[in-house]
C-alpha cells in the first residue's frame, strides 16, 4: 500500500510537463508535473539531498536555494515557476577547487551543529557574501533561516567572518 | 494513494500579458505569481480542484516599479519586495511602505512576494497592503474589457474577497505622492518577533499635523477586522487635535471602539488587540508631531 505523503495531493494532479533551467552550472530539461515543489524535485529526481526540508511552509528556510540569484524557499516554488531560470543549490556553492569562502567560515568557527538548517545558512549567507553585505545585517538577512541547535552565535561568528569582519 | 482525476486541476503557465487575459475571459483561474500563499496552501493539501494561471513569467510586462512624472509610484503587478525595498527613492519617500515590506516573512518571501499578491489574497493580517491603503494606493485592473482603477478603500468586499472580477488581473498598484511628507507616515507591527511573524494587532497610519494641529489623519487597522480596514471614526477624532490630553484620549478610544471589534483568535484576544491599538494610535499621533 502507498501512503499518501501530504505535500503530493496537487503536485501529483497535473500532467508533466517539459521545464528547463540552469542547475548549478548545468543546462536541465526535466518533465515533470509542473506543481511539485522544487524542493522535491531537486531530492528526489536530481539526487541532490543537500537541500534540506524543514517545516514545508516558509518559515524556517532549511530549502533555501538561490533563484536567479535570489535566495528562496525551495518548499514554496512549484517546479514550472523555474522554466527558463537559474537555479543554485548547496551543491553548487563550491568549485571542484575549493569551497565557498562561507563553507570554509562554517568550517573553521563551528557554525554547523546538527546540520539541518546548515545548507540554508550557508546558502544565504552565500548571497549576502556574493553581494558584498554588511555584517551589521547577518540577523536580518538570516532571519528566515531557523535553527534549533546552536543558539545562532556560532553561525552569526561564521557569517561575520566570512564577511571580512567581525559582528 | 488517493486517486485525483487530471482534469480536476490544470496549470497554464503564461507567456504573454494577452495570452493570461485570453485565459481569463474564459474561465475563472486562481492567480499563481510569487506562491508564497498559494504553495503554503497547497503544500497543506488545499487548493484541489482548481485550475492555475501562472503569471510569473510576465515580468517585461507586468515586473519592476516606476515613477510617474507627478511624483506617484508605480508598483507592477509582480514587483516583489527585495524589488522595491532596492530603491533609494522609495526608501526616502515612503518610509512607511518600506517598514512593512521589511517585515513580510524573511529574506526568501521577500524575493518571491509580490505587493500585487499580498494586495489580492486579501489576508485581514497583511503586511503591505495596510501600508498601501494608508497611502491611499489605487488597484489597476486589466482584462479584455480594458483597464479600470479601484482605490484599494473599496477594493475589499468582505473576508478575502476583493472588487477584482474572474476576468481580471490587477496589472499595478499606484501610490500617490504622499501628502505631508515622510514625518507624518507611521508604520507598526506587532507581532511574537520581529520577522517571520504574522500580525496579531498593527498599525499603519499618516497624520498629518499642520500650525499644531492635525488636519488629515488616515488610520488603518490590520488584524482587527474580517480585512483591513480604515477607522474612519477615529480619523474624524484625530483632525483638529492639537494635544492629545485626557479628553482627547477617551474620544480616540470611543472613536475606536465605534470603527472596531476585534475578535479572539489563535493570535490573540479581542482585548489584548484593542487595548493595544489604542496605544499605537496615540504612539502615532505622539511621533508624528513635528518637534
Amino acid at each position: 500500500m502507498t501512503v499518501s505523503h501530504p505535500h503530493t495531493h496537487l503536485a501529483d494532479a497535473v500532467a508533466p510537463q517539459p521545464v528547463s533551467f540552469t542547475l548549478n552550472g548545468d543546462a536541465k530539461t526535466l518533465n515533470v508535473r509542473p506543481f511539485r515543489r522544487l524542493l522535491d524535485v531537486l531530492r528526489t529526481d536530481l539526487a541532490l539531498p543537500g537541500t534540506k526540508e524543514g517545516c514545508g511552509e516558509g518559515e524556517c528556510g532549511a530549502c533555501s536555494v538561490l533563484i536567479d540569484g535570489e535566495p528562496v524557499n525551495a518548499c514554496l516554488v512549484p517546479v514550472i515557476q523555474c522554466d527558463g531560470a537559474t537555479v543554485v543549490t548547496i551543491e553548487g556553492l563550491a568549485s571542484h577547487a575549493a569551497l565557498h569562502p562561507v563553507q570554509e567560515a562554517f568550517v573553521a568557527h563551528g557554525g554547523a551543529q546538527c546540520g539541518i538548517c546548515t545548507p540554508g545558512m550557508v546558502v544565504t549567507a552565500a548571497w549576502m557574501a556574493d553581494n558584498k553585505m554588511n555584517a551589521a545585517a547577518i540577523r536580518e538577512k538570516l532571519s528566515g533561516n531557523i535553527c534549533r541547535c546552536t543558539g545562532y552565535s556560532a553561525i552569526v561568528n561564521s557569517v561575520a567572518a566570512a564577511l571580512g569582519e567581525s559582528e | 494513494m488517493t486517486a485525483i482525476a487530471h482534469s480536476a486541476v490544470s496549470v497554464h503557465r503564461a507567456r504573454t500579458l494577452q495570452d493570461a487575459l485570453d485565459q481569463l475571459s474564459q474561465a475563472p483561474l486562481q492567480l499563481l505569481a510569487g506562491g508564497t500563499d498559494i504553495m503554503v496552501e497547497a503544500n497543506h493539501g488545499g487548493l484541489r480542484g482548481r485550475h492555475f494561471l501562472d503569471i510569473s513569467g510576465l515580468g517585461s510586462e507586468l515586473g519592476g516599479h516606476s515613477w510617474l512624472p507627478d511624483g506617484a509610484l508605480r508598483i507592477g503587478a509582480l514587483c516583489t519586495y527585495a524589488q522595491l525595498q532596492a530603491d533609494a527613492r522609495a526608501q526616502a519617500e515612503l518610509p512607511m511602505l518600506m517598514a512593512a515590506s521589511r517585515l513580510v516573512g524573511a529574506t526568501q518571501i521577500q524575493s518571491r512576494g509580490t505587493y500585487a499578491g499580498n494586495v489580492e489574497n486579501g489576508s485581514p493580517a497583511a503586511d503591505a497592503a495596510p501600508a498601501l491603503l494608508a497611502l491611499d494606493a489605487v488597484v489597476e485592473l486589466r482584462s479584455l474589457a480594458g483597464t479600470r482603477t479601484v482605490p484599494l478603500a473599496h477594493y475589499y468586499t468582505g473576508y478575502r474577497s476583493t472588487a477584482r472580477r474572474s476576468d481580471e488581473l490587477i496589472s499595478a498598484l499606484i501610490v500617490p505622492k504622499p501628502d505631508g511628507g515622510v514625518s507624518c507616515q507611521f508604520f507598526r507591527k506587532v507581532g511574537t518577533r520581529a520577522f517571520q511573524a504574522i500580525t496579531k494587532v498593527g498599525l499603519s497610519a499618516r497624520i498629518v499635523w499642520q500650525g499644531g494641529q492635525i488636519t488629515d489623519a488616515r488610520i488603518v487597522a490590520t488584524s482587527m477586522a474580517a480585512t483591513i480596514c480604515r477607522a474612519h471614526h477615529i480619523e474624524n477624532a484625530l483632525r483638529g487635535l492639537s494635544d492629545i490630553d485626557a479628553a482627547a484620549k477617551s474620544a480616540l478610544r470611543r472613536a475606536q471602539d465605534a470603527d472596531l471589534r476585534p475578535m479572539d483568535d489563535v493570535r490573540s484576544s479581542a482585548d489584548y488587540r484593542a487595548e493595544v491599538f489604542h496605544r499605537l494610535v496615540l504612539q502615532a499621533a505622539s511621533e508624528t508631531r513635528p518637534s
